[in-house]
């Protein structure tokens, strides 16, 4: 039986890990946990569970987790995720490494929307929509930002335009309503 | 008194470790796509190369900020995938660099050591010959 990641010196080793690397980012200290996870994983693949001097000499090879995050350093800045940070640990992406978010649709879904408002005035739009949907490179969430920001003009319109017109109208015919009942109850 | 120059001599060796370990780590990359572990593996013929072997993640984390390896994660036949480091370009000629540089530096000081016989290195050092 190899050793397991819940041996009580290997959580130990973990769990002080995760204390010492606090200082780091976020998705750099998952990163990092993540490796040594799959480092012990590797190195105790042929170590007996009972062979406690095997497990020791493990993790005195891996080094002290001082001396691991130590060894992080600033000369790089770590700046945001790298992209395949995305990628879960243990789900390799397809597509995600290789994945530019452009394809001939999604060029075409902008062109429509942006040129489109312009040269076909509600159809345009409509089409660069209709492909931004399709597109299997966007998120859910990029399609409805997208679909939020086409609509954005319209919604805006119609709520001046309401906002101009009602008053308008409504006063005219309140002022004229005024003036036209007033002397009828005096006529009788 | 004594004890002290031994450790002294001792000190030298991280602060050369440290600057060579990032190109044996590429120059290892640049021979095929490996992951951490196995990159561990084969360091650790050049012996108090890597000391502690769990200081090559945050190594190879800076490497990839930096533009010098990428990673991608293949499926392994024994448990999870794991994540696989290759060379980039910009990796190759940085790594290429140093082997320049690591070989006049190397020479350098073993000829003022005196630890290099004159005609091992012949072609660069000509002005060695009189």
């Amino acid at each position: 039986m190899p050793v397991e990641l819940d041996h009580p010196a290997v959580t130990a080793y973990l769990s002080r890990l995760e204390v010492v690397a606090a200082g780091l980012p976020p998705w750099r200290r998952e990163e990092l946990l993540a490796a040594i996870r799959g480092h012990l994983r590797e190195a105790l693949a042929d170590t007996a569970a009972d062979d406690e001097a095997g497990v020791r000499s493990v993790l005195d090879r891996l080094g002290t987790p001082e001396e691991i995050v130590a060894a992080e350093d600033g000369a790089a800045p770590y700046g945001p995720p790298p992209p395949s940070y995305e990628v879960v640990e243990g789900r390799p992406a397809p597509g995600v490494a290789a994945g530019s978010p452009w394809g001939a649709g999604e060029v075409l879904a902008v062109v429509a929307l942006i040129a489109g408002t312009f040269l076909l005035p509600v159809v345009g739009p409509l089409v660069g929509l209709v492909l931004a949907w399709a597109s299997p490179r966007w998120t859910t969430r990029e399609k409805w930002v997208a679909t939020a920001l086409t609509a954005l003009p319209l919604v805006l319109l119609i709520v001046i335009v309401g906002l101009v017109l009602i008053p308008l109208a409504g006063g005219s015919t309140s002022g004229g309503s005024v003036s036209v009942p007033v002397p009828a109850p005096a006529a009788p | 008194m004594l004890r002290m120059d031994p450790g002294a001599a001792r000190q030298v060796l991280p602060q050369l470790r440290r600057g060579a370990l990032e190109y044996c780590v590429m120059a290892l990359l640049g021979r095929r796509p490996s992951y951490g572990f196995d990159l561990v593996r084969e360091l650790s013929v050049a012996d108090g190369l890597l000391t502690s072997e769990g200081t090559i993640y945050p190594l190879l984390s800076r490497l990839r900020r930096e533009g010098l390896v990428t990673t991608s994660w293949q499926e392994s036949d024994a448990g999870p995938p794991r994540r696989y480091y290759a060379l980039t370009t910009d990796g190759r000629l940085a790594l290429e660099r140093f082997v320049d540089d690591w070989v006049r530096f190397r020479d350098g000081v073993d000829r003022v050591l005196g630890l290099t016989p004159a005609p091992v290195r012949a072609p660069r050092n000509a002005e060695r010959s009189p």
